[in-house]
């Protein structure tokens, strides 16, 4: 699926995602595709590893800050939308190792009904690796009325 | 006779639709999870069109392109992938 819980404001959007960083090749490349649907391919990334970086520890977390956006539509046609808000939510990485290395990522363009090609990559590509990591929601105290 | 119905807004779930089976979690907690997140700079106009008015971005925003595996979790085992701006600032 793309992406996870609407609760948090985090819609979701069924996919066919090919991603397992225990895939064994010969290539030394960890190989990632989203399609929607099967078969038409939006994305396709390849990480190379190069360098351990270290342990993340719960004493130091990584936290990863995210804002969704929340929207429930009217069921009145032309309605105001029922529920329109910000909702700020945080991943909080408290075990894993994380990994340094090479990224290649293509947009394929595939489909003008799922279109992540329109954010289209601007010079060069970084990316990181977290392996056999544990994290934790951090859920809101407090939502954001969007109302523009 | 009729009946009144029982059903009242603070028995409802907190899931959406709301008869789908329970999210029985307050905090979640993922484990054995891999990622990889690609990282980019895009147009900053292309950027803007999906940003909402309330938010700005700097110049040539990066964009973070996150590919996760959750071995097992409190929604269980699932891949998923996440798009989103590494940084939006209330405008």
């Amino acid at each position: 699926m793309l992406a996870g819980r609407e609760r948090e404001g985090y819609p979701k959007l069924l996919g066919d995602i090919d991603f397992d960083m225990y895939q064994p090749n010969v290539y030394g490349l960890i190989t990632a595709q989203l399609s929607r649907p099967a078969g038409v391919v939006l994305v396709q990334g390849l990480f190379r590893p190069s360098e351990f970086l270290g342990e993340i520890t719960a004493d130091k977390p990584t936290v990863i800050k995210a804002l969704g956006l929340r929207v429930v539509g009217s069921a009145v046609p032309g309605g105001p939308l029922s529920v329109c808000e910000f909702v700020p939510s945080a991943l909080e990485f408290i075990a894993g190792e994380i990994w340094s290395g090479d990224g290649s990522l293509m947009f394929t363009g595939a489909s003008e009904f799922s279109a992540l090609h329109r954010l289209p990559i601007v010079g060069g590509v970084e990316a990181t690796a977290f392996y056999n990591s544990s994290f934790r929601l951090r859920r809101p105290t407090k939502t954001y009325p969007f109302d523009a | 006779m009729s009946v009144k119905g029982k059903l009242g807004r603070s028995s409802l779930g907190q899931t959406m639709p709301v008869h789908a089976e329970p999210l029985g979690f307050t905090n979640a907690s993922f484990r054995a999870v891999n990622q990889v997140t690609f990282s980019y700079r895009t147009n900053t106009e292309a950027a803007a069109v999906l940003l909402p008015t309330e938010m700005e971005i700097d110049e040539n925003p990066k964009i973070s392109v996150m590919f996760l595996s959750y071995g097992f979790s409190s929604v269980g085992p699932v891949p998923r992938v996440h798009s989103h701006y590494s940084r939006a600032l209330p405008g």
